[in-house]
């Protein structure tokens, strides 16, 4: 019995051997991505946010290869997942696309339709993306230092003003989130859009130190003129020193 | 069993044959230590003139080496840590020379920056670093800014501290450029990347390098609301170092500082319903941001990084000198004494007092002292305090006037030739942060105009606060009508 253990610590040490390089191989996948920390696997958008009124409006959402490169285009299926309250032809069209011929990335153009019943509602749509004959469902997962990969992508979206998914990021500035406060900015500034750099935008923390006093100026004006400005929750809007 | 003694046996023979004598074939050396002086002072040299440096190197083993040597120059920005090593090079060091002792003309951009000397013994490859710090000047990197009405037409010269006079540095520097409007006054503002000088006309604002005066940016691209007409403009930093704020026509405007971030100025400062603060700013530890509201008679605060202003709780405690929501008189000028102390000047329909705020003070309200022993107080808008006496002078006409603050009263200490009248006066003292100077607060500069020529004087103080020798210790002439004077401090 000893000798057989000998032999066998013997036979298993002969067995070691030099591991060989690992290469993946598999079916290539696709998925969203986005950049970790300044971005999210998830967007709100208001058809109330355009100047100029419109009935659609495409919302572009990032996609990369996770796999080789093809000379050929390769089909992508996205799909409404679940958990989704949108409902696919009234609320929104998922165009069929492709990955282009040897490209890694592609932006896929999510079609949002201002139908009547998002007036007084918001619907969430969950994307989610399918096998198709081409790319299979990707990895999800952080990628590198700096993007991460999600299989789901999450678009909330209303007629309504709709509470900007960065707006926590910027309440030090501006205060809570109201839809009167938000329309108010809007009014002032003449956009909606007040992402701040850190999350993907352009407003730097210089630029929020002025937005605040202009705020302040701006509600003076409208105090002076119409008495206190009260959000729908009836509460007074006031802006931060 | 058996076999286990023969297995043991076998190993012990195999280490005992492994052993065998040491050759013995080294020899243990003391290690060469290098002992490394050079400059104990900042070295200071002029943009383009040359850095010298002779270090002593003193070995501990004589006769080592040969060395190698290596000079970096970089910014303590440029330093990932306290030290360049092969795994933290400092990002952007620029090697300067190989030789042992370093004489190089500073090409690099004006401002502070360390000498790395590195010396490696080439035999054991030990190496030794000190490191001296440097400060590249510019041409202009420290002086009297003095704005003049030349002709009509604005003209800013700088008397360098070392007493050389640039007449015309803007015109100088910008050859293609116009100062629209009638010439106002001259800042400078040096922080930390903070390295600009602020000129007003009554046409707006233009910015130059401090450095160099070449130009930077005007009004209106620099505020996000127009500013002109400009008048009575004033700019200053708060003492945190955090914003930067213009005055004009009463109106307050702010930006960050660069090191803080980049914006334009904002709209006017938000605050109480009318307000028109005077061109004076005030600020401490407690009260970042302070300055005096002519129309409400009242003072007005705001944090750092606020573009809105608060008023004052309004003051119920007795023995308290006065009401800082509630003043109730009008300011005509100011100036920071000891101990972040302002002594402003202010006057109702029927004195003129000396007040004094404290904004490191959670009660901020000094004292207020009717001025009834300060001659011709009542002419007077030009005041400048010593920093470290609570003496304040002020100008009227040709003369100038000292009032102890702790007396109450007031005594002429100056009087310049009938016909020149003093245009500007100001403490030569520092900001609350940079450099300190043995001269500051031991003179005063004083600008006139005689109706043909600028002046400007260097009156030095003795403690008491009298001009010693009773005269003047410098002049420097030929500026056209001099407007204000204002000094540009050393950078950091």
């Amino acid at each position: 019995m000893k000798y057989l253990s000998i032999i066998l610590v013997m036979l298993i040490l002969a067995s070691c051997k030099k591991d060989p390089e690992a290469v993946f191989s598999g079916k290539d996948g696709i998925t969203f991505y986005y950049k970790s920390g300044a971005e999210q696997d998830s967007v709100s958008y208001s058809f109330k946010f355009n100047k100029v009124p419109k009935t659609r409006d495409t919302i572009w959402i990032k996609m990369r290869l996770v796999g080789k490169l093809s000379h050929q285009p390769r089909k992508i299926k996205v799909l409404a997942g679940p958990g989704s309250t949108a409902s696919l032809g009234s609320h929104f069209i998922l165009p069929e696309i492709s990955l282009p011929a040897d490209s890694f990335r592609v932006k896929y153009p999510l079609v949002l339709l201002s139908n009547d019943d998002l007036n007084t509602k918001t619907v969430r749509l969950v994307l989610q993306i399918a096998d198709s004959e081409d790319l299979v469902v990707g990895t999800k997962g952080q990628a590198d230092m700096t993007t991460a990969n999600t299989v789901q992508f999450k678009v909330n979206f209303s007629n309504r003003l709709i509470k900007p998914d960065y707006w926590s990021y910027i309440a030090y500035y501006i205060g809570e989130y109201s839809a009167v406060r938000y329309q108010f900015m809007i009014d002032v500034f003449g956009t909606s859009d007040f992402r701040p750099d850190t999350k993907g935008g352009v407003i730097g923390y210089a630029q929020w130190v002025n937005i605040k006093g202009k705020l302040r100026n701006a509600l003076d004006a409208y105090v002076s003129q119409h008495g206190p400005l009260l959000d729908e929750n009836g509460a007074k809007v006031e802006f931060p020193l | 069993m058996r076999i286990k003694q023969i297995i043991l046996g076998t190993c012990i023979c195999s280490l005992m044959f492994a052993c065998k004598k040491e050759d013995n074939k080294y020899n243990y050396n003391k290690v060469n230590e290098l002992n490394i002086t050079g400059p104990k002072d900042e070295v200071l040299v002029v943009q383009r003139d040359t850095i010298r440096i002779n270090p002593v190197i003193i070995e501990s083993e004589a006769g080592s080496g040969p060395y190698t040597y290596k000079w970096e120059i970089y910014r303590s920005a440029d330093l990932n840590s306290w030290e360049i090593t092969p795994i933290n090079p400092a990002t952007t060091s620029t090697v300067l020379s190989t030789e042992k002792n370093l004489k190089v003309p500073a090409l690099v951009a004006p401002g502070t920056y360390l000498l790395q000397y590195t010396v490696t013994d080439a035999k054991t490859t030990l190496r030794k670093s000190v490191r001296f710090p440097l400060t590249v000047n510019g041409k202009y990197y420290e002086g009297w800014l003095v704005m003049a009405d030349k002709g009509g037409k604005a003209e800013l010269s700088f008397v360098r501290q070392d007493g050389t006079v640039f007449p015309d540095v803007i015109g100088t520097s910008n050859p293609g450029l116009t100062l629209t409007g009638k010439p106002l006054a001259a800042f400078s503002g040096i922080q930390s990347k903070l390295e600009d000088v602020n000129v007003f006309t009554d046409q707006g604002m233009y910015r130059f390098s401090a450095n160099d005066f070449t130009f930077t940016g005007k009004s209106p691209d620099l505020f996000e609301s127009p500013i002109s007409p400009v008048s009575n403009p004033a700019y200053a930093v708060n003492s945190v170092n955090f914003d930067q704020y213009v005055v004009s026509n009463g109106n307050v405007y702010g930006t960050l500082a660069p090191n803080q971030g980049i914006a334009k100025y904002s709209e006017r400062f938000n605050g109480p319903s009318g307000y028109s603060v005077f061109p004076y700013f005030m600020s401490g530890n407690q009260f970042w941001t302070l300055f005096y509201d002519n129309n409400g008679k009242r003072f007005l605060h705001a944090t750092y990084t606020s573009r809105s202003f608060s008023t004052f709780p309004a003051n119920t405690e007795t023995g308290i000198a006065f009401d800082m929501s509630n003043v109730g008189k009008t300011m005509i000028g100011g100036d920071r004494g000891p101990n972040t102390e302002y002594f402003l000047v202010m006057k109702d329909e029927s004195s003129y007092y000396l007040c004094s705020v404290l904004p490191n003070n959670k009660k901020p309200a000094g004292v207020m002292d009717k001025m009834d022993a300060a001659a011709e107080i009542d002419k007077a808008v030009l005041f400048a305090a010593s920093g470290v006496n609570k003496q304040l002078y002020y100008a009227v006409a040709n003369k100038i006037y000292l009032y102890d603050v702790l007396a109450k009263s007031a005594r002429l200490v100056y009087t310049f030739p009938v016909g020149t009248q003093v245009k500007d006066l100001k403490m030569f003292k520092g900001q609350e942060w940079g450099k300190s100077n043995p001269l500051y607060n031991t003179r005063l500069v004083v600008a006139t105009y005689n109706g043909t020529e600028g002046e400007l004087y260097y009156l030095d103080l003795l403690p008491i606060g009298d001009i010693a020798n009773g005269t003047y210790s410098k002049k420097f002439g030929g500026f056209g009508n001099i407007l204000q004077i204002n000094y540009r401090n050393p950078n950091l």
